[in-house]
This record gives C-alpha cells, sequence and structure tokens, in this order.
C-alpha cells in the first residue's frame, strides 16, 4: 500500500479563516448552499470540514451525542492528518473560527437548514452474514425525509449495495412532505482514511448518481471549486455511481490478493515477490500502486464491501463474480494466519513464555483506525495462543486498547521490543522505517523481525545482525 | 558483440532483428529451413509492423544471417537468446519446454568456451535451474557457460518496438558475469533509460507468468463487474472510465467483452495457475482458476444477450454475421480468439454464420473452414438477421450506420465489446445492445 504522509503542501495553501460567513466561491460568487452531513465518522466528519472550507455553511448530525459534544469542541473524535486545523479553523465558537461548521443532534434543526443533506452514516457488514447492513442508512433516512417540508436535495455518501439508491428514492418520496422537490442523489466517496482531508479537497473524481438536472446542477455547485481545479465530474445513473464504489474496492482488494498469491508462489519457488512486483509494475497495466505483498488488507471499508459486493452478486444471479472475490477474501485472510505461523516458527514452535514484540496495531499508517486490522488480528491470535504480546502503535494505541484490553501496550518501539524473542512489523508507518537496528538489538532478547508488510530494508536490518524475514522473500 | 537466436518465430525473429538493429552481429537459427531460407533472401515470414524493413536492412549490411547449423551458431557467438516455442503441454495445462531442452541438448555440445545462454522463452519456474544443469554437463566449457533468464514482454502488432523500446527488462542470474554480460548486450536500451530489474531466476521466470496472470485477472475482474451492470441495469463503460482516473487502478488492459484470448495469455493463465497448484500454493491457484472461469464463461454470456436480443425469434434460423475473427485488433491471430468461440457456440446453436474481419480471414479459414468469411464489410451483413461484434477493430467504430442500416434482413446489432457509441447507429434505424450497459 502506498504509504508516507499527506501532502501538506497541498494544504497549506488554504486560504486563511474568513471572519465573514458565508464564503465565496472561486469565482467570488457568495455561496449561498447551506448543507448538513448526516453520520459524522471518519467519511462524515471529514466532510463537514471540507464543505466549511470550500466556503458553505455546514451542520453536522450524528446521533452519537458524545462525538457532538466532541466536535461542537473542535475537537477531531479520529486521527487524521490535516482534520484539527480543518475544524480550528471553521467550528463555531472557536476563536478566529470562520464559525461556517456547526454540529447538532436535532433533525428538524438539519431538516429546517439545508438544502443539501449529505448521509455519511455507517453501512458495515451485517452480523454473521456477508451482505451489508443497510440498518443505519435507512434509519437516517426515515428520520430526515418526514421533515423535509422544503425543497432539499439528499445525497447519500455511503457505500450501499447496489439497487439502494432506487429504493431510498422511493422511500423519500413516500415521507417528504415537500413531495417532488425533496430529491435523491448518490455520491460514492473515494477518500482513503489518513489522506481523507487531502482526497476531499482534492479528490481525483466526483462521481454523482442523478436522476434530475436539478441535482446535477445542485451537486455542481457544491463541487465547483474542485471542478474549477480540474476534477473530472461524472455523471451516471444511480446503479452505475453505486457500483462504481463496489467495483472499485473489489479491483483494489483483488490486486492486493494477486501480489499476496504471488508471495505465496515466490515463498514455494524460491522466488522474491518485491523484485517481482518492481519489475511488473513498470507495465502501465499493471502499475505499482496496491502491488505490496504483506499481511493482507483490512480496516472499515475492504472486507466488508467485497463482501456486501459478493452477497448482492448472489442476489442478482451473478455468481461467476461470488466465487471471484471469494478466493480473494479467503487469500486475505490467510496471510493473517500465514503470520501466526511465520511468528511461531521464530519462536521456535510455540509462543509459550515467549516475548512478541508488535510494531503496528491500525489497519494502515496514518490512521488510528484500528477496524479489522490485520495487525491486530495477529497480535490477538498469538496471545490467545500463549505469547506475551506487546503493541506499539504511533496513533491507533487507545482504539487498539479498548478493543483487545489483555494485550499489554509500551509508549514507544524501543519498549515495546524490550525483551522481545521476536519482533513482527505489521503496520508500515513511517516511523519504523526509521527505527534504529542496532538500538534495538540492545534491548531485544534476540535480533529476530518479521517484516509482515514488506516496507523494511532487509540490509539495514541485517547488517545489524537481526534475522530478518519478509514474507515472499528469500531468507538472506 | 556476436550473438545468436535460437529459435526464429514471432519472438525470435524480431529480437534477431533488433539486436542487429543496436549493433550486435547476430546470427539466427531455426530448425525449419524453409524458414531460413525466405529469412537470409530478407523475407519476413511474420506479420509485424516495421520488422520486414528491420530485416532487409540488417540482412543486406551483413550484421545479420540465418542458418540451420546449431554448432555454426556455437562457434560464432558469445550470447545465445533462446526463443523457441513453449506450448501448452498434452494435458493442456502446463508448458511443454521440449524444445528448450532440445535446443540446449544441441547446442550445449558445441560450447567449448566461457558463453551465456539467455533463455527468453516463456517457461514453468524451475527451469532455469535445470537447463543450468544440463547445459554445464554437457558443454565442454562447463561451468564457464552462464545460464540467465530474460522474460520476454513484447506484445504481437508492436514486438519491434517492444523489443528495441521494452518497459523494462529482467534477468534472472547467479553470476556477476552474466550480470556484466546482460548489461553489455542491451547497452543502447540501457542508456535510452530503461530499467533493468537484476534478480534470481526463479523471479525472473515467476514474472513472466505473474504480469500475463495479472492482465487476465483484470480483464476477468471487469467482466464480473459487467455481468453485475447486466443484472443491476449499470454501465460498465463508464464504470471503466471512472475506475481508469484512479492511479491504483488504471484503466490500461481493462476491457470488458467477451474475455481474452491469443497465443500467451490463455495459456500463461492456464500453465501459471498449474504450477501454483504443483507448489502447493492452493489459494494462490483459487483465485488464477476463479478468473479463468469468468474468461471461460464469456461465451455464455453473450449467447445470452444475443438470445434476448434475437427476442421471439429461435437462434436455429437465425442468420448471424460476426464481425471480427481475430483474437484482437491489430493482428491476423486466431490462436483461443473469443469471436471465432462465440462463432462456434452459436452454429452450434443452429445459426447460420458469415464472419467479417478485417485482416484475419486467410488465418481463420484455416483454422475453423466451417464458417464462411468476406472481407467485404457492408457484404457481410446481407440478408442477416442480427450482427455481433466481436472483436473491436477501428473499422466498425468508424462504420456509416447509415449507409450500413438498409442491407440485413434486420438492423439488429449486439456489441459484445462494448467499444461503439450507440447514438448514430440507433438515430438510423439500428437497434443496438451493449454487454454490461443494459437499458443504454
Ligand atoms: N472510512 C473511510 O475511509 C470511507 C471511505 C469511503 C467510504 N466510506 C463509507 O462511508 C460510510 C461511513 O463510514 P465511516 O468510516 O465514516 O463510518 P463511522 O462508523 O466512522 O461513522 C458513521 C457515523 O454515523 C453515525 N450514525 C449511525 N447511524 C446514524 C443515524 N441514523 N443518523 C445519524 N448518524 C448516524 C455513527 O454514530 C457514526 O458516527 C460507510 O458506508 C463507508 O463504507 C468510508
Ligand atoms: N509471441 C509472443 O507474443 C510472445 C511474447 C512473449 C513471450 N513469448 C514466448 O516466446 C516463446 C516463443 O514464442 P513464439 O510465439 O515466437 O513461438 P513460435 O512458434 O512462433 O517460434 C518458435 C520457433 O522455434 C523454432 N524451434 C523449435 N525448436 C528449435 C530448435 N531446437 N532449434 C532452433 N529452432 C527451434 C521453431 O521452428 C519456431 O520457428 C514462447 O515461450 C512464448 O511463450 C511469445
Amino acid at each position: 500500500m502506498p504509504s508516507g504522509m499527506p501532502d501538506y503542501a497541498r494544504l497549506s495553501h488554504l486560504a486563511a479563516p474568513q471572519a465573514q460567513h458565508p464564503g465565496l466561491t472561486p469565482k467570488g460568487r457568495p455561496v449561498t448552499l447551506k448543507l448538513t452531513v448526516i453520520g459524522t465518522g471518519y467519511l462524515g466528519a471529514t466532510h463537514a470540514a471540507a464543505m466549511a472550507e470550500l466556503g458553505f455553511e455546514v451542520l453536522g448530525l450524528d446521533i452519537d451525542p458524545a462525538k457532538i459534544a466532541m466536535l461542537s469542541a473542535g475537537r477531531v473524535p479520529m486521527y487524521e492528518p490535516g482534520l484539527d486545523e480543518l475544524l480550528a479553523r471553521h467550528v463555531e465558537g472557536i476563536e478566529g473560527a470562520s464559525g461556517r461548521l456547526r454540529f447538532t443532534t436535532s433533525w428538524q434543526q438539519v431538516a429546517e437548514f439545508g438544502d443539501v443533506h449529505f448521509v455519511c452514516v455507517n453501512t458495515p457488514q451485517k452480523h454473521g452474514e456477508y451482505a451489508c447492513d443497510m440498518s443505519y442508512v435507512d434509519a437516517a433516512i426515515e428520520s430526515l425525509a418526514p421533515h423535509l417540508t422544503r425543497p432539499a436535495l439528499v445525497v447519500g455518501k455511503s457505500t450501499v449495495p447496489v439497487g439502494s439508491a432506487a429504493r431510498l428514492a422511493d422511500r423519500i418520496a413516500e415521507l417528504a412532505p415537500a413531495g417532488d422537490a425533496a430529491e435523491l442523489a448518490w455520491n460514492p466517496e473515494f477518500l482513503r482514511e489518513g489522506f481523507a482531508v487531502e482526497d476531499t479537497l482534492h479528490p481525483d473524481r466526483i462521481v454523482v448518481g442523478v436522476r434530475s438536472e436539478r441535482a446535477e446542477k445542485l451537486l455542481r455547485e457544491v463541487y465547483a471549486t474542485p471542478v474549477a481545479e480540474g476534477t473530472p465530474f461524472v455523471v451516471a445513473d444511480y446503479p452505475t455511481a453505486e457500483l462504481v464504489k463496489n467495483a472499485a474496492n473489489s479491483f483494489l482488494s483483488t490486486k492486493i490478493s494477486f501480489i499476496n498469491a504471488m508471495a505465496e508462489v515466490c515463498e514455494a519457488a524460491g522466488g522474491d515477490v518485491v523484485k517481482l512486483a518492481e519489475a511488473i509494475g513498470h507495465d502501465e497495466r499493471i502499475g505499482h500502486k496496491f502491488l505490496r505483498a504483506g499481511i493482507g488488507f483490512g480496516g472499515g471499508c475492504l472486507p466488508k464491501d467485497i463482501r456486501a459486493f459478493m452477497a448482492r452478486a448472489g442476489e442478482l444471479g451473478a455468481d461467476q463474480a461470488l466465487t471471484f472475490l471469494r478466493e480473494v477474501d479467503s487469500i486475505n485472510m490467510r496471510r493473517r494466519g500465514h503470520m501466526v505461523e511465520l511468528a511461531r516458527e521464530a519462536c521456535g514452535g510455540g509462543f509459550l513464555g515467549k516475548r512478541i514484540a508488535v510494531l503496528g496495531a491500525t489497519f494502515k499508517p496514518d490512521s488510528d483506525d484500528v477496524r479489522d486490522s490485520p495487525a491486530l488480528n495477529v497480535a490477538g491470535q498469538i496471545h490467545l495462543q500463549g505469547g506475551q504480546v506487546t503493541v506499539y502503535d504511533p496513533k491507533g494505541m487507545e482504539n487498539a486498547a479498548r478493543l483487545f484490553p489483555t494485550l499489554a501496550y509500551a509508549p514507544t518501539a524501543l519498549d515495546a521490543v524490550r525483551g522481545a524473542h521476536v519482533v513482527l512489523h505489521l503496520t508500515e508507518w513511517r516511523e519504523f522505517r526509521e527505527l534504529d537496528p542496532a538500538a534495538l538489538g540492545e534491548v531485544a532478547a534476540i535480533r529476530r523481525i518479521l517484516d509482515g508488510r514488506n516496507a523494511l530494508d532487509p540490509q539495514l536490518w541485517r547488517n545489524a545482525a537481526w534475522t530478518f524475514r519478509a514474507m515472499g522473500r528469500p531468507l538472506a | 558483440m556476436r550473438v545468436s537466436v535460437i529459435g526464429c518465430g514471432h519472438l525470435g525473429i524480431p529480437h534477431a532483428a533488433a539486436m542487429a538493429e543496436l549493433g550486435h552481429e547476430v546470427i539466427g537459427v531455426d530448425v525449419d529451413q524453409a524458414k531460413v531460407d525466405r529469412l537470409n533472401a530478407g523475407e519476413c515470414p511474420i506479420y509485424e509492423i516495421g520488422l520486414p524493413e528491420l530485416l532487409a536492412r540488417h540482412t543486406a549490411d551483413g550484421r545479420l544471417r540465418f542458418t540451420t547449423s546449431i554448432s555454426e551458431a556455437a562457434a560464432f557467438a558469445e550470447v545465445h537468446f533462446i526463443g523457441v516455442g513453449t506450448p501448452i503441454d498434452a494435458d493442456g495445462r502446463s508448458y511443454d519446454t521440449g524444445q528448450v531442452y532440445g535446443a540446449i541438448r544441441q547446442l550445449a555440445p558445441h560450447l567449448d568456451r566461457p558463453c551465456t545462454i539467455v533463455g527468453k522463452s516463456t517457461v514453468t519456474v524451475g527451469t532455469t535451474r535445470q537447463v543450468t544443469a544440463l547445459a554445464q554437463r554437457l558443454a565442454p566449457a562447463g561451468e564457464r557457460v552462464d545460464v540467465v533468464w530474460n522474460p520476454e514482454f513484447l506484445r504481437e502488432g508492436h514486438a519491434v518496438q517492444d523489443t528495441l523500446r521494452p518497459d523494462r527488462l529482467i534477468a534472472g542470474l547467479t553470476t556477476a558475469e552474466a550480470e556484466k554480460t546482460i548489461r553489455a548486450v542491451y547497452a543502447p536500451i540501457l542508456d535510452a533509460g530503461v530499467p533493468l530489474f537484476v534478480t534470481d531466476p526463479q523471479t525472473a521466470e515467476l514474472a513472466k507468468g505473474a504480469a500475463n496472470t495479472f492482465l487476465g485477472l483484470k480483464i476477468s475482474y471487469i467482466n464480473a463487474v459487467a455481468d453485475m451492470c447486466e443484472a443491476a441495469g449499470g454501465d460498465v463503460s463508464q464504470i471503466v472510465d471512472i475506475l481508469g482516473i484512479d492511479p491504483r487502478i488504471g484503466s490500461g488492459g481493462m476491457r470488458p467483452g467477451i474475455g481474452y484470448g491469443g497465443g500467451c495469455l490463455p495459456k500463461d493463465v492456464r500453465a501459471f495457475t498449474a504450477s501454483a497448484r504443483q507448489l502447493g500454493a492452493e489459494q494462490a491457484a483459487a483465485l488464477l482458476r476463479a478468473a479463468e472461469q469468468i474468461n471461460e464463461g464469456r461465451t455464455d454470456v453473450a449467447m445470452d444477450l444475443i438470445t434476448r436480443a434475437l427476442g421471439d425469434r429461435p437462434i436455429e434460423r437465425a442468420r448471424i454475421t460476426v464481425w471480427g475473427a481475430a483474437f484482437k485488433p491489430g493482428t491476423n491471430d486466431v490462436r483461443e480468439s473469443p469471436a471465432l468461440a462465440l462463432a462456434h457456440a452459436l452454429q452450434q446453436a443452429g445459426a447460420t454464420i458469415t464472419i467479417h474481419d478485417p485482416q484475419a480471414v486467410a488465418t481463420a479459414m484455416i483454422r475453423n473452414p466451417e464458417f464462411d468469411y468476406t472481407d467485404d464489410l457492408p457484404a457481410s451483413l446481407d440478408g442477416a438477421d442480427l450482427v455481433v461484434l466481436a472483436t473491436e477493430w477501428p473499422e466498425y467504430q468508424q462504420a456509416t450506420p447509415q449507409a450500413l442500416v438498409d442491407r440485413p434482413a434486420s438492423p439488429l446489432l449486439v456489441d459484445c465489446r462494448t467499444t461503439l457509441d450507440p447514438a448514430p447507429w440507433r438515430t438510423t434505424g439500428w437497434t443496438v445492445h451493449q454487454l454490461g450497459r443494459p437499458g443504454k
């Protein structure tokens, strides 16, 4: 996975906070549209702040009062580079802020305030099933629509199974007092956690699934700034807009599982998957990105999205997509087990009485998100099998400790490694690439490291007398 | 340098000519006397843009000649490229490397001084190690014979350009001496900035299979998405455009339709899958197999669409024109062509088939004489109940729908490659169905 920090250079040109509100469009026209954001998690909080940055007056709503209280005080409920600055610039009541961004738990207030309502609530995997749990989206629509007494555009951003938008449009038509004047559009979100602010302000592309010119016009107005910067604005129908998000995530998953399958073959045949990836990535039809073998993908999106896509394919009778993605999923899940096996081998066949240092807890670097994190999953498995696991992560410790309270956590990488029989590198934070192997070697019980992300430089570690092993690479 | 190229086919001829173009003295070897004679006369036995000129130039300036005598090549050259064929085995799944070992057995006994054998053919992982052992056992020079694997990534139709300016070069080798040789033989290409990846032989062997397998996977993936579009009412062409903007995805090689074909991709995916299974990488094999299954199912998907397009007209009595026979546009190669596979399925279902192709009629006629062929585009439509676009030649995108609409019995077009702009066809009276774009 591409790592490195977000491009702060691109963020730094952001205009100084404007005291007056509303703001101005790039053409200097006053922004008149009022926006609301429903569901202020990773996606919603970022979207709300970014819309305020673009000059809109924004009202965010969540059913979680604690989250709303935090956001109203300008505090970010999660780690996302650049987001705290953005909140500080715009949340009402903060000194020097534009005041364009406010939060509430009142549906009525939201309905009265907004011309455009972005729905950003979660769509997790259904318990015990592959399908997507639409109950949060459904609940949001059921709560909002009866209050829509004036013309409004509801814009779904959550990732949903194809067919949902058509169904929800019918529901809005039934419930909204405004009748035809309340409409629905679908506008899938492609942001990457860790780059969320950057991706929302300067997206690669904007896709809108609409049924009317009015909806298209409103969304063009909302996204006037990125469109003026050259971001493609693609107008599609509902199913295409829904599918394109499913398709993008299933492709990325496929690419990761493909290279992990190659790692499996390389291990069996004595090849080097890192060299292989470098060589084939030069073909522009393949590309280097997402071609890093390791312990696989995780997080709140990819795993659940491919499963939901499979489930929907099954419902629609497009069964071939099913088997294909099932293999992608199972290759991915097996990577975690494989890492545990490599660690067991490194511990001499069993974890009992062994100390294992785990570097990384989040599902990817530059985030504090530990949802379905491969790193934590591996740490947890080893712990359950009797290993003494100590975890260190630059940003994810609090979330990790909440999810796995029985693991030990150390305040620094050095402390985690102290006395360890084996070190596992499981999330590719830049900080870990900058570690000094010699210094760590001083405190480790045994100088043995497994790189589950193929991100460390083997030579550096071997030079400092570490036994270094990475997935899909030769032993020395 | 003095180099030989052993095996002069789709890979070997362009490679030999390109080596001469780089300034080397080249001797090409093939077992086929007739082919060697033609080549020595400066004639080009395969269709490749720019190749006849290159051959003529260097057979004339004396830098390039061809022979059937492998001992002559052994005496002449210090680098021996192996470009013989590796067709698929009788079991239908793994490579038949008989020609590779055959060439080594003929060459090695003549190698009495230090030299480098550079394998270019696509082979199963582990072949280099065995070839090295065999060559060193048979050669009087013994261990002073080095073996390198340097897989070829050229695309048919672009062979000259891809050989002279590849995206990258990969060399799987085990000695510093061999790396020096590779750098010397490709010096002009490397100087022009083409990256060289030096690695171990296994990685080099795997990289070729992995690259083709990924490309197959990408096509099968977008075909699965096309099926979802068919089922849910999306538009796969628009999805391809949108995905293409994402640098992690890229639209290159993402062509929805009736699947991949040709002499390389299907066999390389099959062989790679088989070798993954043999190595015990079961999960990898299962994923690749799933990709193959999607590809194998494409004919059925197209048949469904055609049946739906025909409505209540029975396929048994339908006269169907198939546009395209080549496995892809820009070539006359019909090996494992999805277009011909579809034509075959339609004929099995009872339809009467006429095939049009701008370049591949002659090659297709040899392989599938059971169909009627024409290279006259308007005439191909005469009396047809339905026309299927099966290979996306530019000729079809550039055709004038207005001028063609009166030729068929009914102006009904099924675009299985989803490359046409349907608007001008529809406004001139055609009914158009596109795979992966229902209702568009
Ligand atoms: N996180 C990402 O990187 C990302 C990227 C692209 C798309 N998405 C999609 O965006 C959606 C949201 O993802 P997230 O990661 O932000 O989830 P999240 O869990 O961080 O946030 C969801 C928020 O919605 C709130 N919520 C739930 N039900 C609600 C209701 N009825 N009314 C109002 N608020 C409600 C929750 O309290 C929570 O704060 C999902 O569909 C996800 O697939 C996420
Ligand atoms: N065609 C392509 O686009 C392409 C691209 C990349 C890699 N490859 C690989 O390159 C290899 C060659 O493919 P091709 O398409 O050129 O095959 P081909 O069948 O066109 O050519 C092989 C040639 O080798 C000759 N030959 C066989 N045994 C010989 C021997 N002992 N000594 C001398 N000559 C001998 C044959 O007579 C024939 O002319 C295969 O492994 C293929 O997978 C091909």
